[in-house]
């Protein structure tokens, strides 16, 4: 599958429905807005309305939860369906979802479920993700999830597991370093090896959000700034891939705009001073 | 080793304190156990579940209180499976559940009102429709008025309730000032259409023969079928007047005509 000129470049902004005022009004710097495509999958009313105004003024990128690339359930053609006519009304430069599973005999979880790291789920999640992008003729990235466990019959570490899907399904991947972050820290792994042994080119974007320490574990809550130790995984990551394009998320008491526009300008700034060019 | 299937399968049922056969599978931390381990995903599929019927429910929720409602909406996700990836589909039945939840039997309106609050959060986002197409209506209603099937927007649902829930609703919301007492009435039969008037939703209380014509559009009967059906339960009504208003107000959406 031929990969598409991403054509967006520095740090954008996670798109929440208590913005849409003030962007509308406003029209507020941001380089790109990712929007959670879940949230837009509806025939009609006022989300669609507000989103085909930000995307006639800002670029943007669809980000779901819903495609279940590890289930072993049939795919969800309905889903895909809907999915492929958003990709239609708002022309995103990039789609992602999961290297999780989200459903299981016909039973929805709303949550991002780990997978074993083993060959079996390779070469099932790659053939999912395979049919994905065939059936919305478009490549997707897929992002590392955080996770609470790990499989004892796992045989690959997490990051060869994500690169090996990526390369035998032909995606990209979104890397998310909060993900690796909260990851590293419940199961106790170094997150720079992550970093340092993920070898390859097939990043194109970064996450960023903010975690809670629930003291015996870390919660991927996205109600919080940016944490330090995070912001110092993303400058090796920027050191090592690039000035990539990279977005805030903020799902969780969610502070007023100018607040996600500070963390947006600090990623930025790292971006601008520690990455090589690529 | 557990198939990925059959890991999923153990997985879903550690996740409903089914079976714990799959902690076997799950690596000991030094800070936690795997029962531990799953208990946050237990915890989190249960809280966007109930985040969502909070979001929904809200007046169900004030009118119990967080307590009930919480161990309602709890009793509500242990017997209800989400079988569809948009979590703004879950809820559903809520309306249904709670006239068996036996704890709110003593508020006989309270399901009513989740019915209302329901087709409120579907008609947000239900597909918008153009409108009638007048020129062609006026066409079709020469050669073949009584074979005429009209259809309503998909934005709009008809409920009926022995109870003023439309008031409850309202007293309810955040911004209401007015009026604090409501009359409960359980012999009055009140007749609602939940619409939405292009992006602003809508409540309104109809009369009865203006709520029964719009039934009987939605049940796609012809123009003719409607006009006897009226004839025999109210004589005396004004069919013309009731769809000039029908169409004033923006309650069709387009028409067939019956081959």
């Amino acid at each position: 599958m031929q990969q598409k000129d991403l054509g967006l470049c520095g740090v954008g902004i996670g798109l929440r429905p208590c913005h849409y005022a003030y962007i509308e009004k406003e029209h507020p710097d941001s380089n790109w807005f990712e929007v959670l495509s879940d949230n837009y999958l509806c025939e009609g009313g006022a989300s669609l309305t507000h989103l085909e105004k930000v995307r006639s003024t800002y670029p943007i990128t669809l980000h779901g939860v819903g495609m279940s690339l590890g289930s072993t359930d049939p795919v969800n053609m309905d889903y895909l369906k809907k999915l492929k006519s958003l990709i239609k009304f708002t022309e995103p430069y990039l789609v992602s979802d999961h290297l999780c599973w989200t459903s299981h005999d016909g039973n929805y979880f709303h949550e991002l479920l780990p997978l074993p790291y083993t060959e079996e789920a390779i070469m099932h999640v790659a053939n999912r993700i395979k049919l994905t992008q065939d059936y919305l003729e478009q490549q997707i990235m897929i992002e590392n999830v955080s996770s609470y466990l790990s499989f004892n019959h796992s045989t690959l570490t997490e990051w060869n597991f994500l690169q090996t899907v990526a390369e035998e399904a032909d995606c990209l991947i979104l890397l998310d370093i909060n993900n690796i972050y909260v990851s590293s820290h419940n199961n106790e792994f170094n997150p720079y090896t992550y970093l340092t042994e993920l070898n390859t080119k097939r990043v194109a974007q970064f996450h960023l959000a903010g975690f809670e320490d629930k003291g015996t574990h870390l919660f991927d809550s996205h109600n919080a700034a940016v944490h330090l130790s995070v912001w110092e995984l993303f400058i090796q990551a920027v050191k090592k891939f690039g000035s990539l394009p990279t977005s805030i998320e903020w799902d969780n008491q969610i502070p007023d705009f100018l607040h996600l526009q500070q963390e947006a300008l600090i990623a930025q700034t790292f971006m601008e001073n520690y990455a090589v060019s690529k | 080793m557990l198939s990925l299937n059959d890991l999923q399968k153990q997985f879903v049922k550690g996740l409903h304190t089914e079976s714990d056969e799959i902690l076997q599978c799950i690596h000991t931390t030094t800070k936690l156990s795997p029962a531990q381990q799953i208990g946050i995903y237990q915890s989190s599929v249960i809280g966007a579940k109930q985040k969502t019927l909070k979001e929904i429910y809200t007046t169900c929720n004030k009118l119990v209180g967080e307590d009930f409602f919480v161990a309602m909406i709890n009793e509500y996700i242990a017997k209800k499976i989400s079988t569809s990836p948009d979590l703004a589909d879950y809820g559903e039945n809520f309306s249904e559940f709670i006239i068996e939840f036996e704890p709110a039997k003593c508020l006989p309106y309270l399901s009513d009102v989740a019915k209302l609050e329901w087709a409120w959060h579907k008609l947000f986002s239900a597909a918008t429709t153009k409108g009638l197409n007048f020129e062609k209506l006026a066409e079709c209603y020469v050669s073949s008025g009584e074979n005429i099937i009209f259809h309503l927007p998909p934005s709009c649902s008809l409920i009926t309730s022995h109870y003023p829930i439309h008031r409850i609703w309202e007293l309810n919301q955040d911004d209401y000032v007015g009026e604090q007492t409501i009359k409960l009435s359980e012999h009055e039969l009140y007749y609602f259409l939940v619409w939405r008037n292009d992006l602003k939703m809508r409540i309104d209380l109809l009369d009865s023969i203006t709520w029964h014509v719009l039934f009987l559009m939605q049940t796609r009967k012809t123009l003719g079928e409607i006009i006897n059906e009226l004839n025999q339960k109210f004589p005396n009504s004004d069919l013309t007047q009731i769809l000039t208003t029908i169409v004033d107000k923006k309650w069709l959406a387009g028409f067939e005509i019956k081959s």
